[in-house]
């Protein structure tokens, strides 16, 4: 109960702290996605099979408070999650500079996913404006790379503090299956 | 031994995305709006620690970034203050007028507006020009539909969901949004509406109309509950050719949808 209640909170000041702090401080065209970064460094520090139950949450939580269709956000954040798991098993995530080129790879493909799906979801046009659409993504490249920098940055932050919270949580499982 | 299809991780990805998409499609009537009042109804005293937060920093940056400016900015806030109170003379004038032509045309004098101030505590996160959230509800009159505005009667967006003490804003730079517009010179009539980003188009103007470059663009009484006269921007590029059923024109907004800390929702905007 207590591991799941801090799951919980670590969900929910995820979303907080991105649509309402965030948001509002990098507004323009600097949106940093914290959801993202969480589930690409939740699969990381712990396996995609002790993690799914969460991802859901997350995508779930999202989906209520950036008021798009339920479901939306759970069917991107999983996919994502299973596209990390695969790739940082085939490639060793552990090794510096391979590590490093696979973590800016997965924001990259986060970033553009995250927008491409909310495109597909709000659209009502799909096929008719998705070139006018991938114009706009890319016309304006200097935030572009601007935002996948400071994702980057934010990325070492949110990586730090769910492997922090996860290794806590695997030591007291650990120890409490000790004493039992 | 190989493991069984079931206990795969592509299977469980499978079985969730169908669930997802199930969800989506689905989405049966009340489900996610019963749960987005309940979470923002719990969850609103916090998003507004988060926004007052943000909101610190951000004036903080602001102030720090400007100390510099400052002192050229006195010596043209000065100039500017000598030829303001010029122009004021002038304008009490065009004020009579205004209120005149007003009355005559049946349209609400702004400062007759039954305004909500509110605080903007929620930013979409995939494009800052979509939509907010702000901090007035169903429980201060905020109902669906109403117009929003920011100073003196420039249009920001509509009110597209109102919940308990919370609703969400959607702008008009948004692709999903639709208005009627006029050019305050020419006459010419057509729709405003957003542009992913790229700015906001005027569209279905018809071949026979005037457009002009510079022209201010109004809201029409046509749209439904969006009082006549509130501003949307000015003409800044025609694109028109005599094989097209209708002119386009690129429409400049005053307003930085980005920048925005506080908005006005029209309570009574069907009084006209």
């Amino acid at each position: 109960m207590k591991f799941f209640l801090l799951r919980i909170c670590i969900i929910f000041l995820i979303i907080f702290f991105q649509i309402n702090f965030l948001n509002l401080i990098f507004s323009g065209n600097y949106l940093i996605n914290l959801s993202i970064l969480a589930v690409i460094s939740w699969v990381i520090t712990s396996s995609f099979e002790k993690i799914w139950p969460w991802i859901i949450a997350l995508g779930f939580f999202n989906d209520i408070f950036l008021a798009q269709k339920i479901g939306s956000n759970i069917l991107f954040f999983i996919l994502l999650a299973y596209l990390v798991s695969f790739i940082s098993k085939r490639f060793i995530i552990e090794r510096h500079f391979s590590g490093f080129l696979l973590v800016i790879v997965f924001i990259l493909i986060g970033n553009f996913g995250g927008s491409i799906f909310n495109f597909l979801f709000v659209s009502h046009d799909i096929l008719g404006e998705f070139w006018l659409y991938l114009k706009s993504y890319f016309i304006n490249w200097e935030s572009l790379a601007l935002v996948n920098i400071f994702s980057g940055i934010c990325f070492y932050l949110v990586y730090v503090s769910i492997n922090r919270v996860e290794k806590y949580i695997a030591k007291s499982e650990s120890r409490l299956n000790i004493s039992l | 031994m190989p493991k069984k299809f079931t206990s795969q991780k592509i299977f469980k990805v499978i079985v969730i995305c169908v669930l997802a998409l199930g969800l989506i499609m689905w989405n049966p009537y009340n489900f996610s709006g019963g749960m987005r009042r309940f979470f923002l109804g719990i969850t609103l005293p916090i998003q507004k620690i988060f926004s007052l937060g943000a909101d610190k920093i951000h004036s903080f940056g602001e102030a720090i970034s400007s100390i510099g400016k400052i002192k050229s900015e006195n010596k043209h806030l000065f100039e500017e203050n000598l030829k303001l109170r010029a122009e004021n003379v002038n304008l009490a004038d065009v004020m009579k007028e205004n209120n005149d032509l007003r009355s005559q045309l049946n349209i609400l004098p702004r400062d007759k507006f039954n305004l909500e101030a509110t605080h903007i505590i929620g930013r979409d996160t995939y494009d800052s020009n979509s939509w907010i959230l702000i901090d007035k509800g169903i429980s201060d009159g905020v109902g669906k539909g109403m117009p929003v505005i920011v100073s003196e009667g420039i249009l920001v967006g509509k009110v597209e969901e109102s919940f308990d003490s919370t609703a969400k804003i959607i702008f008009i730079t948004d692709k999903s949004m639709n208005v009627n517009v006029e050019a305050v010179e020419t006459g010419a009539i057509g729709s405003v509406k957003g542009n992913y980003g790229l700015g906001l188009i005027m569209d279905l103007v018809l071949q026979t109309d005037n457009l002009k470059v510079g022209d201010k663009v109004i809201t029409s009484d046509i749209s439904q509950n969006i009082p006549r006269g509130l501003l949307v921007g000015e003409i800044k590029e025609i694109n028109s050719a005599k094989n097209d059923l209708f002119q386009q024109a690129i429409i400049s907004s005053p307003v930085d949808f980005s920048k925005l800390r506080f908005v006005f929702v029209i309570k009574n905007s069907n009084n006209q």
